[in-house]
């Protein structure tokens, strides 16, 4: 049972330390990385629930729908970047606001 | 400073609230776990988290991928023109180290890609991490300056892209007319339809991840 702990309280940490560099960073790209952080710090926490026990498999339900937010993630990272990139470069935007 | 102050309160509220959550949550209870166990023979598969994945919530698995796809074409549509190639995406044209390290990289890459792909339904592993692997492949590839010529790079990424999604809602459709609901696979063919429906994922992942990756790249000459 420990073990989990540390793990969900690591995701909190992750997921906090994010949340601040969201709401603070002026940069864009930052924020973008920032809220990966979250996210991470979400699969995190989502995981350490997932334990049972030393000698009993973890509920996989969890661990599918993490997999899963992997992905979305990465998408939405990507995107966010490529958008950030695109405003740059047609000057609609300054990207440090 | 009000910043500050205000993030400060934020954090320190989120705590308390995510602290209290992993309180009253019932981390005792057995969650799904024992369902899952049980109806296992069903799903065709032995790995417990595959059998999540691409059978019992299935629907999931099939709208990220269409997620997967929507953020690719997002990134797609996002250079209508030919733009210049930013410089930290330069291609390495002539970099023979990287060439050469690609060359003998890309078979292995690939072997290992159907390794993860067929170890999934019984170990660890599966499409998306199967894709992935595929995927930083193709990254290094591209990095590399080995591409198709853009007539045929066009079509086959747009193909790739289609396939995972395509597969999967072709499965789900004929799972209907079969009889069942969306996506119930008969018991007898789930291995089979499940195994069908990863590798086209695999294949729609890795193109998902290049594309990301090098939007600008895959529309240039």
């Amino acid at each position: 049972m420990t073990a989990a702990i540390y793990y969900g309280l690591a995701g909190i940490v992750l997921f906090l330390t994010g949340l601040y560099t969201v709401i603070t960073a002026p940069h864009m790209i930052r924020k973008i990385l920032a809220l990966n952080i979250m996210g991470s710090g979400v699969f995190l926490f989502f995981i350490a629930t997932a334990f049972r026990g030393i000698d009993i498999s973890p509920d996989p339900v969890p661990h599918a729908l993490v997999l899963t937010g992997l992905v979305v993630s990465i998408s939405a990272t990507a995107l966010g970047l490529w958008l950030t990139v695109e405003s740059q470069r047609t000057g609609q935007h300054d990207a440090r606001r | 400073m009000a910043r500050v102050i205000f993030s400060v309160l934020m954090a320190t509220v989120s705590a308390i609230v995510v602290g209290a959550a992993w309180e009253v949550l019932p981390v005792s209870t057995s969650g799904l776990q024992p369902e899952v166990v049980t109806r296992l023979g069903e799903s065709g598969v032995s790995n417990p988290v595959t059998a999540v994945l691409l059978n019992f919530r299935s629907y999931d698995t099939l709208l990220e991928v269409a997620v997967l796809m929507a953020a690719a074409v997002a990134v797609l549509s996002l250079h209508p023109h030919q733009i210049a190639v930013s410089p930290n995406v330069a291609l390495q044209e002539g970099n023979e180290v990287l060439g050469g390290f690609v060359r003998l990289l890309a078979p292995l890459a690939v072997i290992v890609t159907g390794y993860l792909l067929w170890i999934g339904a019984y170990a660890p592993g599966g499409s998306f991490q199967a894709g992935a692997v595929l995927g930083a492949m193709g990254i290094l590839v591209t990095l590399a300056g080995i591409r198709l010529p853009r007539p045929a790079r066009i079509p086959a990424e747009r193909i790739l892209l289609v396939t995972g999604l395509a597969v999967f809602m072709a499965v789900a459709v004929a799972a209907t007319i079969a009889g069942g609901a969306l996506l119930e696979y008969p018991v007898p063919h789930a291995s089979a339809l499940i195994l069908l429906i990863e590798a086209a994922v695999v294949m729609s992942v890795a193109m998902t991840m290049i594309v990301l990756f090098s939007g600008a790249l895959s529309e240039e000459g």
